[in-house]
């Protein structure tokens, strides 16, 4: 097996051992990137000459004994997180040539674990999407198919563990852009709780509802990823100074007398039986596992993508507000006047699916219907917690698909937004009440595409939904495919 | 037709807190351009505003100076606006849920009658960068400092229950004077770290109705502000008079021309609960500590100066009317100095030499120690009131004590009778006709001699003495 095969916990057994160093694994992991990243595009920026460097100082201090999980193991990083010195685009024309003087917190704290950055991931433009088709810096393809999209907003993070150009990554999720392009790329994806990760540097779209987290080739790396960026961190009000255990001790705890809950709204007409079946079989293993599972109702999920296509966009309107010509990059020419330059520059810098989300939020907080609609949508978010806590009194975590469907084919959605918000059906309410959420894979449809199951925990519970994730991975005992891709 | 004018202010206080209001950066707008500038105050994306513990405490005692209720909720919310001066796109302040509300503060109107100025609410918000505008030399460009980027206000805004330009000056006044007292803020209109923005409409007297109002901006003195609503008034009745409709807009005071000039209106977006900021919940217990913290405001203390110190009406609201001239009242009377006469040495002889010297209370070379000394000498009839000035006057520009000017220019007065009585003698004999004048009884010639007697002893008798001299002569 080639280094950029293997798994985070795999490839550090190696390097610990010696048999790998880190400059073998980033160079591996390169020579992957150069062979197949043409046909998938999972990168909008490479930092090759960068990841070398800092593989050959990791292989220095391997040697003398410090070495974390992560040290020397090659990480790509969505392109919405800020990187001191190093462009971050967020996808977007108007953020072309922004180049930050800062490093967001997961990334500081990912530099000081002795990790390596293989590049900035492709996304949806400002992570307003779900096939990271927004984009303006192309669109990237699903490795299991490279005529069909790999999900998004983070589909460039998906993708680029998928196709092996990275050994984990870290996405970005707002109403399910880890979890949905992990089921539809077939890796694991965790959004943790609101709070519990850093927003520190992730330019915001939803500030509400955002939050980073791991991207991986299993389970395992996915809780040694969340030891490393999990915590308070001061700088961020909506952080949360709670304990972060020791994830990967969960792993093996096994989840025998747990309840695992069902949620019927969760099981709709409509959804694609491939998926329904591949998912009825793991609600068939809980048994095996020593659990039970419990029929349960999360009532107000029907309201979910209403309140979140008014909640989003109208934190985006604001949020967006500060790309205005003047910095960053991209300015229109021939404009007359300020105003006519902030209009041309918006017009021209945001592409269709940023302006359609910043008009409706827009229109959403304009005076008069601020009540009808943000209040109202507020409202429904407390519903939907209420929702979750109720749910969580009767049962450790809550089983779901992650998405109604595989991978749809590029182009099929982009011309109906709805259809393509509703890809999103099954991952937005955790974002709605801030739970935690994980995606892990759990079967193949008849054509070769993954197929994700989604774990719901309470609040600060990542560990209970590592701990099912991990329980549930090994009993699935999925085959282990990779896509074909024509590279090497 | 006469109107009455109702006039509501909107009043932006800049907070003096060390930091900014989101961020570390230093609070001081002054410094070299964008010295004073971060990832979260330069607005940059994916920067989180963290909201300063210790702007909190500036503003809340801000608020309890103007007797407001502190709500038990208060949140930031996103105000969209489109400006060079604001990069972000949105300004954080406070919409839905005010820092305070229900406040007041107490004038005096053109009558001299108390009347309470009512304030509707008072909120943070950050403050926005500053635009330089180069127009000369060569292409024109406009610069932005982000150095006052983020850095604390408090907006006051006031019920509309002010009538007059008077009662908007003095409202000014007496807020000015609260917010000092309290200690949170400058408020200088001049620099910039008070500015006032004017409501005004007008309606026939006697009515009760509110109508359209117009919005004044640009005064940068109180005075400016009396004016340009007086302009206003009478622009507005005008209107009226030839049946033109008012129009809600907002207008410009131009200082030289003295008029108000229409504005063209800005554009102005949604307005959105800050996710990154969460609500902040004030306790019972937090806020008693802050109400300890506030001092004796002016009210009180004018009161207590009249009980303690046996000072009238006018005299107590003088001395009570800053905070570091009550203090420093205080700290003189505490020296065993008559409290009436140190309003007296305070208010006639020392603020005018303040005034000449350039001086404020805070950086005044004359302690009250020193000044205190000088009076004791005065009261102790060692010099007299003459010299005492004359001795102040020296004060100002040495760092000698006064006991020390007063040897060192001969003031000490002649107090010894004997060599009194030999220098009356003297002026006696110089001046028959005033002698014979006084045996007759003519009391002017008195005075003439008293007047010969410490010419002649350079200013340094005690005319007191001399008095009882003379008439111990002359009995």
């Amino acid at each position: 097996m080639e280094p950029y095969e293997l798994t985070i916990h795999e490839l550090h057994e190696k390097l610990r051992s010696g048999e790998l160093t880190s400059l073998d694994i980033t160079a591996s992991v390169f020579e992957r990137i150069e062979a197949v990243e043409e046909e998938v595009h999972s990168y909008i920026t490479l930092l090759k000459e960068d990841a070398l460097e800092s593989a050959r100082k990791s292989d220095i201090e391997i040697r003398r004994g410090n070495m974390s999980q992560l040290t020397g193991i090659p990480i790509a990083v969505k392109d919405l997180l800020c990187t001191r010195g190093i462009k971050t685009t967020c996808g977007s024309h108007i953020l072309e040539d922004f180049i930050p003087p800062y490093d967001a917190t997961v990334i500081k704290k990912l530099k000081n674990a002795g990790a390596i950055f293989t590049g900035k991931t492709n996304m949806d433009e400002f992570a307003m999407g779900s096939s990271t088709e927004t984009s303006y810096f192309g669109i990237t393809k699903n490795p299991w198919d490279p005529e069909r999209i790999p999900g998004g907003s983070s589909g460039g993070s998906a993708a680029a563990v998928a196709a092996d150009e990275c050994i984990a990554s870290l996405g970005t999720d707002t109403g399910g852009s880890i979890r949905q392009p992990a089921a539809l790329c077939g890796v694991v994806g965790l959004k943790p709780t609101y709070g519990r990760v850093s927003r520190f540097g992730l330019v915001a779209f939803a500030s509400s509802l955002d939050q980073i987290g791991p991207m991986t080739k299993d389970v395992q790396d996915c809780a040694i990823m969340m030891n490393v960026i999990a915590g308070y961190d001061s700088n961020e009000s909506t952080s949360v100074p709670a304990e972060v255990p020791d994830y990967e001790s969960f792993l093996k705890r096994g989840i025998e007398g747990w309840t695992v809950g069902i949620p019927k709204e969760y099981f709709i007409e409509g959804m694609d039986p491939e998926v329904s079946s591949a998912v009825e079989k793991v609600i068939a293993f809980i048994e095996a596992l020593g659990a039970k599972s419990c029929h349960i109702s999360l009532p107000h999920t029907r309201y979910g993508v209403a309140a979140y296509y008014i909640v989003a966009p109208a934190e985006a309107s604001s949020n967006l507000a500060r790309y205005d010509g003047v910095k960053y990059g991209f300015r229109a020419a021939g404009s007359s006047n300020l105003m006519d330059m902030y209009k041309k520059s918006r017009s021209q810098g945001f592409g269709a699916e940023v302006k359609r989300r910043i008009m409706i939020g827009t229109y959403a907080l304009s005076s008069g219907y601020y009540d009808a609609y943000y209040k109202k949508a507020s409202q429904i978010r407390s519903l939907m917690k209420k929702d979750f806590d109720d749910a969580f009194k009767v049962c450790d975590v809550i089983l779901t698909p992650t998405t109604p469907t595989p991978a749809f084919k590029i182009g099929e959605k982009t011309d109906d937004p709805l259809q393509m918000y509703l890809s999103d059906v099954f991952t937005l309410p955790a974002n709605l009440a801030g739970i935690p959420g994980i995606s892990i894979p759990c079967g193949y449809s008849e054509g070769g595409l993954p197929i994700g199951l989604q774990l719901l925990a309470g609040y600060f519970k990542e560990e209970k939904l590592l701990q099912a994730a991990s329980a549930f991975e090994k009993q699935i005992n999925l085959e282990k495919r990779r896509p074909l891709l024509h590279g090497i | 037709m006469k109107y009455e004018a109702v006039i509501g202010l909107e009043i932006h206080v800049q907070l003096n807190s060390k930091t900014k209001m989101f961020c570390d950066c230093p609070n001081c707008p002054g410094d070299d351009p964008n010295k004073n500038t971060c990832p979260i105050c330069l607005w940059l994306p994916g920067a989180i505003p963290r909201f300063s513990e210790e702007v909190l405490e500036k503003a809340t005692i801000t608020a309890l100076a103007l007797n407001c209720e502190i709500q038990p909720v208060n949140a930031f919310d996103q105000k969209v606006y489109y400006y060079p001066d604001l990069p972000k796109g949105f300004q954080l302040s406070q919409f839905h849920k005010p820092l305070a509300k229900n406040g007041w503060v107490e004038i005096f109107d053109e009558e001299g009658c108390p009347k309470k100025i009512g304030i509707h609410q008072v909120h943070m918000e950050e403050d926005v960068a500053k635009l330089m505008h180069e127009t000369e030399g060569r292409t024109p460009i406009s610069l932005v400092d982000f150095n006052r980027a983020g850095t604390p206000l408090t907006e006051i805004v006031s019920k509309p229950d002010i009538r007059t330009p008077f009662e908007a000056m003095e409202y000014i006044k007496a807020l000015r004077a609260q917010i000092r007292y309290a200690g949170s803020a400058e408020c200088s209109m001049e620099q910039g770290t008070m500015r006032v923005d004017a409501n005004v409409s007008i309606r026939p007297e006697g009515s009760e109705e509110l109508n359209t109002k117009v919005e004044i901006k640009n005064m940068n003195s109180i005075h400016n502000v009396g004016d340009a609503i007086a302009y206003e008034i009478e622009r507005q009745a005008k209107c009226l008079d030839t049946g033109e409709p008012i129009i809600l807009h907002t207008r410009l005071w131009d200082p030289e021309k003295k008029v108000t000039l229409p504005m063209r209106g800005k554009f102005e977006g949604p307005c959105i609960p800050d996710p990154s900021v969460p609500p902040i919940t004030i306790s019972e217990e937090w806020l008693n500590k802050m109400r300890t913290r506030l001092p004796e405001m002016p009210v009180r203390k004018a009161a207590r100066f009249t009980d303690q110190y046996g000072l009238n009406h006018d005299e107590a609201s003088l001395m009570s009317s800053e905070r570091e001239l009550s203090e420093y009242f205080e700290t003189v009377t505490k020296l065993a100095i008559p409290p009436r006469t140190a309003v007296h040495w305070i208010s006639t002889q020392l603020m005018p030499l303040m005034k000449d010297n350039n001086q404020t209370f805070p950086n005044l070379t004359i302690t009250p120690e020193r000044l205190a000394s000088l009076i004791g000498m005065l009261e102790r009839d060692e010099i007299n009131a003459k010299s005492a000035r004359e001795v102040l006057t020296k004060l100002f520009s040495t760092d000698s004590t006064p006991e020390a000017i007063v040897n060192e220019f001969g003031f000490r007065q002649v107090s010894d009778t004997d060599a009194l009585v030999s220098l009356i003698d003297s002026v006696l004999a110089k001046n028959p006709q005033a002698v014979s004048d006084l045996k007759a009884g003519t009391q002017k010639a008195m005075g003439f001699l008293i007047g010969q007697a410490m010419q002649a002893s350079k200013g340094k008798a005690n005319p007191k003495l001399i008095r009882e001299i003379l008439l111990k002569k002359f009995e």
